[in-house]
């Protein structure tokens, strides 16, 4: 025991140490980040709460359509937390750095596998639990549930994330030894992003919403049948649902806990499990995963599609964008991003492809009009998702690597430039691409669509500008894992201020846009007042959508050419939970 | 040529390096010595434009780094101690980068490139990803890339580290060409007396960021008055108990 606590010192301390010295700024990075995330829980726990009593709004249906979900969100968290343990138990377990010293020290192993264990399970667990924990306070507090419900939920629920946590681990030593353990983290990788955009997929394409309206089903037995949600009797997230779900329902004679006490059971099997696998096979599949993955070599059809960018005129702008394109696709973690981009997509038009306004045909005109309109805002937030996701990371993206940049004749703001450009020009076709296509669908009016699609063009630059800009500004070269990257601190900014952005931009527009729609239909005449505001909000339009490709590149510009390697750490906001497991590498140099 | 002029760095309140004035004439290698966190791989860092000094001037070949970076940078070849480098491309996809980054013409990158993998004996290597290189062959990519565009300054974080004694070799016998050749100035730091004493021309010590000695070994040797003089011997008396925290 002695040793396992000594083992967990590192991480405890690198916390205690954070949260004493945040660096410069921290404190108030730590405490915008905490008031952010406290509005994000009240949000979710009133959208929540109103979900709830909305379900009990469809008479006779409510409680089913209630329990049916209560028991969905602990399988979708407990999904969500296998995949995510399935990462971490890798990293921690068999790629961090730390490991050869802890393998060399003279500690027992098992010590060091529980060690990792728990760091893996707190490192996994945090994300759900704190999604999903805003969401059951909810249904305890919208069916008025008595005070037990509150102390059964994190005596049921932390056995579940153990079972989930201690499922993965197990897996992840099994798969270990058959497989290189690099490569069986690109394996997990994809196999979780797989899932997830199949979840999603399967989910929205179900379309949820139609279980609300009752109508759509001709007979009781049709809507029950599709209220079939992926339960059994044998899963733990079943025995959990049940287990609490009388609490909430005021079927309180029903409350059994024997569920929890099979939870527990299982809890302790699946850890007996995990020690098990551990004893006999981690000091084994440790050494295979240091022998790495064999000899790869490069070329094959990505050297002859990067050959297009040699009609990239300037050499050093060639350089980096050949070798970003090289990179980006030769990395598992990076590519398979575009799996999410292709469901983001998919969704998106789809959701306006069944969007049938000839519904309402008084108001159809106007319908379709404002929506294109509203479109250009929705446009504008899958871009800024995207720019996040592929512009803002692409600075970091450098790593460790960044001196060589640095180090060269290449100025930061060309090394912007070239970055902005190579992801400004896929981005901006995905953004017209979807305003054409959600045009079509909507039959918008020819102006409509092309005031949307002039406003795309205008949006686009700015917020990849913005992505290059604060990724500039907020870089975390140190990081392992660059999907973290967009969820520390620079990446809340980059999202507030985008929506900002979007909002005050599609705000100013609006405007001229409902006064032309007014004009057109014959509610309103052309005047003088028009002819002075039209040309004025549209100025201002163009002046917003300039600063937000100039302010943002510079202040990214100004950050970066004095950026200090050694406080980068502290500079960045601190570690997140998941990045505290000794994962994080040496900063050069420090003689 | 190298030159510093006063320069300070600062660490929020620790003062890594202070007021360090260094001149390194064209063909000259230079020795940068001291105990570790004494401020060489601060100093090292900032002449490699990797860094910006809190105050004072960088010149390289004339060039203000401060001022004409890109300029100053052109003509500068960096070799940091850790061989961080993109994983994910070829050992010769990574000269093409830097021979595209440093403006070298495609003809005269193919010929360096080929030269330069056959000298660091990496040429059965060329095609294969970076990632599955060993430390010593990373540092020897690096050394490559560095020399590539023909640099007419050097700067080198611990030359030896991670190289096997004919590599070490090697790039001895590169650097001392270089200088005496092509007239290149160097700046070398190492923890090395022995490499210090048979590579450098001129030596510096830096002891808590302050330039504690300077000259050759012969001028060093005439200042101790003593014809026993080892450079060992004033290394640990200019340094001892002055070992500092380093950059954080």
């Amino acid at each position: 025991m002695r040793e396992f606590l000594t083992l967990l010192k590192p991480y405890r301390l690198g916390l205690k140490n954070y949260l004493r010295d945040p660096g410069p700024g921290g404190k108030v990075k730590l405490m915008s980040l905490s008031a952010f995330t406290l509005s994000l829980w009240v949000a979710l726990f009133l959208l929540s709460v109103r979900m709830i009593r909305s379900f009990y709004q469809v008479e006779g249906f409510g409680d089913i359509l209630a329990q049916k979900t209560f028991g969905l969100l602990w399988l979708t968290g407990v999904a969500l937390l296998i995949f995510s343990s399935f990462i971490t138990s890798l990293s921690s377990f068999y790629l961090s750095r730390d490991l050869s010293l802890l393998m060399g020290a003279p500690v027992d192993r098992e010590s060091v596998f529980w060690a990792r264990s728990a760091q893996s399970v707190l490192a996994s667990a945090w994300m759900p639990t704190a999604f999903l924990l805003p969401v059951f306070l909810a249904y305890g507090y919208a069916f008025s549930a008595p005070l037990h419900y509150y102390a059964l939920l994190p005596l049921t629920a932390v056995p579940v994330m153990l079972i989930a946590c201690f499922v993965s681990q197990t897996v992840v030593i099994l798969l270990v030894n058959v497989l290189p353990a690099r490569r069986t983290r690109d394996v997990l990788s994809l196999l979780g992003l797989f899932s997830f955009v199949a979840l999603y997929l399967v989910f929205r394409l179900l379309r949820p919403e139609q279980l609300v309206n009752p109508d759509n089903f001709r007979t009781v037995a049709g809507y029950l049948a599709s209220l079939q949600t992926p339960t059994s009797p044998m899963l733990p997230t079943t025995w959990a649902a049940d287990l609490l779900w009388p609490l909430l329902g005021g079927q309180g004679s029903q409350f059994s806990m024997v569920y929890l006490g099979l939870i527990w059971v299982m809890a302790l099997v699946s850890a007996m499990l995990s020690s098990y696998a551990a004893h006999f096979l981690y000091w084994q599949g440790y050494n295979k995963s240091q022998e790495g993955a064999g000899r790869q070599r490069a070329g094959g059809l990505l050297n002859i599609a990067a050959s297009a960018f040699r009609l990239i005129r300037r050499p050093e702008y060639r350089a980096i964008a050949v070798k970003d394109f090289k990179i980006f696709f030769r990395d598992h973690t990076q590519w398979s991003q575009l799996f999410l981009l292709g469901a983001l997509m998919i969704i998106y038009l789809y959701n306006f492809s069944v969007l049938n306004l000839k519904r309402y045909p008084l108001h159809a005109f106007f319908l379709e009009n404002t929506i294109a309109f509203l479109n250009v805002g929705l446009v504008g937030l899958v871009t800024a998702t995207l720019s996040l996701r592929f512009a803002f990371t692409s600075i970091s993206a450098e790593g460790y690597s960044y001196w060589i940049i640095r180090s060269s004749p290449l100025s930061v703001r060309d090394f912007m430039r070239e970055k902005l450009a190579f992801w400004l020009t896929p981005i901006m076709l995905v953004a017209l691409f979807l305003t054409f296509l959600t045009n079509r669908f909507l039959d918008a009016a020819p102006v409509m669509a092309a005031t949307a699609f002039g406003l795309t063009l205008l949006l686009t630059p700015g917020l990849c500008c913005l992505g290059v800009g604060l990724g500039s500004r907020f870089p975390r070269f140190e990081t392992e894992n660059l999907a973290q990257v967009p969820t520390g601190y620079g990446g809340l900014i980059h999202m507030v201020s985008s929506s900002l952005s979007l909002l005050l931009i599609i705000g100013l527009s609006s405007w001229p846009v409902v006064r032309y729609l007014r004009i057109r239909r014959g509610m309103a005449v052309w005047g003088l007042k028009d002819g002075i505001l039209i040309p004025l909000f549209s100025l201002l339009v163009l002046v917003l959508a300039w600063l937000l490709v100039t302010r943002p590149m510079r202040l990214g510009r100004e950050a970066l050419e004095v950026y200090d390697e050694g406080n980068a750490g502290k500079e960045q906001g601190g570690p997140a939970l998941g990045s505290l497991d000794g994962d994080r590498g040496p900063v050069p140099g420090g003689g | 040529m190298i030159r510093l002029e006063k320069v300070t760095k600062h660490y929020r309140r620790h003062v890594a390096v202070s007021d360090l004035t260094i001149s390194i004439p064209a063909g000259e290698i230079y020795g940068f010595l001291g105990p570790n966190g004494a401020g060489k791989t601060t100093t090292i860092r900032m002449v490699a434009g990797a860094l910006a000094p809190t105050s004072g001037t960088i010149s390289l070949g004339g060039y203000d780094l401060a001022k004409k970076p890109k300029e100053a940078k052109s003509i500068l070849g960096y070799i940091p101690d850790r061989p961080f480098l993109y994983e994910k491309l070829s050992g010769q996809e990574f000269l093409g980068f830097t021979a595209d980054l440093y403006r070298v013409p495609p003809k005269k990158a193919d010929l360096r490139s080929e030269e330069l993998l056959t000298v660091f004996e990496l040429w059965d290597w060329r095609d294969e990803l970076i990632e599955n290189y060993s430390h010593g062959m990373k540092q020897r990519l690096i050394m490559a890339g560095a020399l590539l565009p023909e640099p007419k300054v050097l700067v080198v974080d611990e030359p030896m580290v991670g190289l096997d004694p004919r590599g070490a070799k090697l790039v001895m016998d590169i650097f001392k060409s270089m200088a005496r050749e092509r007239k290149v100035s160097i700046l070398i730091s190492t923890h090395t007396m022995s490499l210090a004493s048979r590579l450098c021309d001129r030596i510096g010590i830096i002891s808590k960021g302050v330039l504690a000695a300077e000259g050759t070994e012969e001028e060093l040797r005439v200042s101790r008055g003593s014809d026993n003089f080892d450079l060992e011997d004033l290394f640990l008396e200019l340094t001892s108990g002055n070992e500092g925290p380093g950059a954080p």
